[in-house]
């Protein structure tokens, strides 16, 4: 079993979530967040409270971001009320995988490019060579 | 609690200790193991002496629906003595004894004494009581309220048989078995669990359950203990 973590933010702020949940496989973990989604839009429609802005930050035990659920796209689903296919869940967790690399190829670059300077400061400071 | 001693909650002392002593066996199972299947034969009356079980009926696409929580005291099922095969699996969500009254005996002794066909009468309204309040929260019942709901009544039942105390008592359900009760996803009831913790109502920790404002736990949840009757010590059967 894998832990996830289930944060819920909203425009008051975010509500993290600090026992997590148990979940077989992230398949589990993503299709019981979509139906928690969707009994808290109803919940929410009954009090007459205004969810549309919410949305949930699905974070596994390492405290690594996989992806996030808005009330609004669960809502958009309306009556087929059905979560996307998986597809779309690995096109998320692709594009992060992607953000992520990105990054990192940004960092190595600085960090290349610091050394670099850092190379020039040292060989400026020790004067021409004789 | 001895087993004359649960039984007093819908019998007279004469007539508990005649049950009691109509026991044929006392089986024990570990936490997880499954008591009865969905459709077996049920050939005896099984009253639960330690732990918890709870009854639930299996649905397609591999979801489950509890139908009962079962404390000591509790008759396992006692719809089955009517029905004669079950309708529901039962599982121990703790490790369980049971003590079971073969059916022929409970025959005997209920053609003998009519009290004793009032206790299981007795049960099988208290379930039906409980089945009924379950049943409005099912229909009417915020998420939040539902949860309170539940713990309040589990709280008040563990108290019943001396298992509670200073606003404690053991609550070996999951997160997943407590949806399972309430037909809620997992996810959803850790948020609400979140947000009574949060309301400074309760604390859930280890597999236990702390009380922290009664007053305004019993308020969220509207809980209103009558219909526990008997398993809580109001309206004792004689």
């Amino acid at each position: 079993m894998n832990r996830f973590f289930f944060h819920l933010c909203g425009p008051a702020g975010v509500s993290t979530d600090d026992e997590g949940v148990a979940f077989e496989t992230l398949e589990d973990a993503y299709l019981d967040l979509w139906q928690a989604a969707v009994e808290m839009s109803v919940d929410a429609l009954r009090q007459h409270r205004d969810v549309s802005r919410d949305r949930f930050e699905l974070w596994d035990e390492h405290g690594r971001f996989l992806l996030d659920l808005p009330f609004s796209e669960v809502m958009r689903a309306g009556v087929a009320n059905t979560p996307p296919p998986m597809g779309v869940l690995r096109d998320q967790l692709n594009a992060s995988v992607l953000r992520a690399r990105a990054l990192n190829a940004d960092l190595a670059r600085g960090l290349e490019t610091a050394q670099r300077a850092l190379t020039t400061a040292r060989a400026a400071l020790k004067g021409p060579s004789s | 609690m001895e087993l004359s001693q649960l039984l007093r909650r819908f019998a007279s002392i004469e007539q508990a200790d005649r049950l009691a002593g109509m026991v044929s066996e006392i089986k024990s199972w570990p936490k997880g193991d499954c008591l009865v299947h969905e459709g077996d034969r049920v050939p005896a009356v099984s009253v639960l002496v330690d732990g918890v079980a709870q009854a639930y009926r299996g649905l397609t696409g591999g979801m489950q629906q509890t139908l009962a929580l079962f404390v000591p005291g509790d008759v396992l099922d006692a719809k089955a003595y009517v029905f004669d095969r079950s309708s529901v699996s039962i599982c121990a969500a703790t490790s369980v004894r049971v003590a079971q009254i073969a059916r022929p005996r409970l025959d005997d002794l209920m053609d003998a004494s009519p009290m004793v066909a009032r206790w299981l009468l007795a049960v099988m309204a208290s379930d039906s009581a409980v089945l009924e309040e379950w049943a409005i929260g099912m229909g009417r019942r915020s998420a939040y309220q539902k949860l309170a709901h539940l713990l309040c009544e589990i709280s008040a039942r563990m108290g019943g048989v001396d298992l509670a105390n200073d606003e404690t008592c053991a609550f070996p359900l999951t997160q997943a078995d407590i949806a399972d009760v309430l037909g809620l996803s997992v996810v959803h009831i850790n948020r609400m669990l979140q947000q009574l913790r949060g309301d400074g109502l309760i604390m859930l920790r280890q597999g236990r359950l702390r009380i922290l404002d009664r007053r305004r736990l019993i308020a969220a949840a509207d809980f209103d203990p009558t219909y526990l009757g008997a398993r809580v010590g109001v309206g004792r059967a004689s």
